[in-house]
């Protein structure tokens, strides 16, 4: 039988090729110098990630796993401007009427853009995944990411989390998160 | 140092636990992409809605092009599973994965990015080579291949371990019991609230802060023992057994996804890759032995036994690659030790036949 592709090479290199064994021309069979150089860039680039995933907010390529116990709730409120100024309105069960600029009224949902589970619900405490930092890191811009699509609301500038938050099972205060639009 | 590099990277060897490597990693693909498929199906297409890319947006597939990719993904996956091609499929469907993994950091999960290292480590090793269908397994200097690429897999199983004990370690409220106490308060609450009777002694152990304590301990010890006595042979077989057992409760409480699938397919690369060093001799005579001796022969999926019957054979009578002799419950320590099915079972028997003895000659008599 006719070996194709890398045996040439293998056979070469006094390695595998038998009559009757048939290879494709696999990708990825290094040299002995693109070996090295794999290996090196591999290990190096994986232990560079694993080292700075504390900088980064939800450890992604870090391999922390179940790294907190922590929960944490928001609430959702609009910032809609007024003939007195701004105030701050209440969201609530994640849905808003809200007037286009054409003076139509519309019904507005959180849900029309967020899907992520530990997100759906505002109102209520949920496991943060990866751990505080991920869960608001994700919560701010989620808010960004509905404010900038927010193109048919008239009145509402802005959208508030005011987020409570337990770390570990410890109460770890609150803080509150603006997402304006752009 | 450096020649000691070069050396290993030239390292050959036998590449039959690759190929079954690739077996249950292109399937663990499959059903992943199948997973995340169905979401789609059910949910819609996921970029249309809130998502956080580590990629420039631009790269972020339109829906037609994440069918076109989550299509070819699976059929990549069922050429690496069947050994078509497997390589270059095994390449394509970790290169998706990995992309699309990066069109989204809200879908990131460390089982799913280690199943795509994995794949892509393995595409670069020679798993093609056995495990194809329809076809026999080659003559073995056929399937003597370079394993530096298996190296670097252990690497990666060894990293996760201890990149997760490592900031466990370093995390007081983790390393104090805190996150586990916390932990189990939650199973203990959704218990209840699902109607579950959990047994008083159950929950009071839960409820003490010292069992939280004596576990996260226990946890990262566990996995610092893991991502290093893997590597060392004295160690190995405990490791993995410990390992085994972890990802069991593991997949038992908390059901991460494919992540102890992953890892019990990833342990076949830490197996000796020598195959048939140990020898197993049933008695021809029995029924229930020679019966026993083809159920073991066909649970052998990592060739670790010559399985034959014998006349002359009195139960089961095994030897070890040492060449040393066991019967009795020695024997079926052994057999525990290289099936997968019943390893398992493996430390129990061992320190069941260190109690209550092993009636084995170890005087060091080779097997015949």
């Amino acid at each position: 039988m006719r070996l194709r592709g890398q045996c040439g090479r293998a056979a070469k290199n006094g390695s595998v090729c038998r009559q009757g064994a048939r290879y494709y021309p696999a990708v990825p069979d290094l040299r002995k110098n693109a070996r090295a150089a794999f290996v090196l860039v591999y290990v190096g680039l994986q232990l560079a990630l694993v080292l700075s995933a504390d900088a980064r907010p939800d450890r992604v390529y870090g391999f922390r796993m179940f790294n907190e116990s922590s929960s944490l709730k928001f609430d959702l409120y609009r910032r809609v401007r007024t003939r007195r100024g701004t105030r701050l309105v209440a969201v609530r069960n994640g849905e808003w009427q809200a007037r286009t600029k054409t003076g139509e009224r519309l019904t507005f949902r959180w849900t029309d853009r967020i899907r992520y589970p530990a997100l759906l619900e505002p109102g209520v405490f949920v496991h943060a995944t990866y751990g505080l930092d991920a869960q608001l890191f994700r919560l701010q811009r989620a808010l960004d990411d509905v404010a900038a699509h927010l193109t048919l609301d008239g009145e509402t500038e802005a959208l508030l989390a005011k987020v409570e938050m337990n770390r570990n099972g410890r109460a770890a205060g609150s803080r509150e998160l603006v997402g304006e639009r752009p | 140092m450096i020649q000691r590099f070069f050396r290993a990277l030239e390292l050959e060897g036998e590449t039959y636990l690759l190929g079954l490597a690739r077996v249950l990693i292109g399937a663990l693909l499959f059903f992943s992409t199948v997973k995340v498929g169905r979401f789609a199906l059910e949910s819609g297409y996921p970029y249309d809605f809130f998502h956080l890319p580590v990629v420039p947006e631009a790269l972020v597939p339109s829906k037609p092009a994440y069918v076109a990719l989550l299509s070819l993904r699976a059929l990549a996956a069922l050429c690496a599973t069947a050994g078509f091609r497997a390589r270059p499929a095994l390449l394509i469907a970790a290169g998706i994965g990995l992309h699309l993994i990066a069109c989204d950091r809200l879908e990131y999960h460390n089982n799913r990015y280690l199943l795509e290292l994995l794949a892509l480590l393995l595409a670069f090793a020679p798993c093609d080579r056995c495990f194809r269908l329809g076809r026999p397994l080659p003559a073995p200097d056929a399937r003597r291949g370079p394993l530096w690429a298996q190296r670097l897999m252990q690497f990666q199983v060894s990293l996760v371990y201890a990149a997760s004990a490592g900031s466990k370690l370093f995390d007081a409220d983790w390393r104090g019991g805190q996150v586990l106490h916390v932990r189990y308060e939650h199973v203990l609450e959704l218990a209840a609230a699902n109607g579950h009777v959990v047994p008083s002694w159950a929950s009071e152990l839960l409820h003490a802060f010292w069992f939280a304590d004596v576990s996260s301990k226990a946890a990262i010890f566990t996995e610092l023992f893991l991502g290093l006595g893997l590597w060392l042979p004295p160690a190995r077989a405990i490791a993995l057994w410990i390992g085994v057992m972890l990802h069991f409760g593991i997949e038992i409480a908390a059901h991460v996804e494919v992540f102890s699938f992953l890892m019990w397919a990833a342990y076949v690369l830490f197996c000796v890759p020598t195959l048939r060093e140990r020898k197993l001799v049933f008695d021809a005579s029995s029924k229930a032995s020679r019966f026993a001796a083809w159920l073991i022969s066909k649970l052998d999926v990592l060739a670790r036994f010559e399985v034959v019957t014998s006349n002359s054979a009195e139960g089961l009578r095994g030897s070890d690659r040492d060449g040393r002799i066991r019967r009795g419950i020695a024997a079926w320590t052994l057999v525990a030790r290289g099936i997968p099915l019943f390893f398992p079972l493996w430390l129990p028997l061992a320190g069941a036949t260190l109690l209550f003895g092993e009636r084995a000659q170890l005087a060091g008599a080779k097997a015949d």
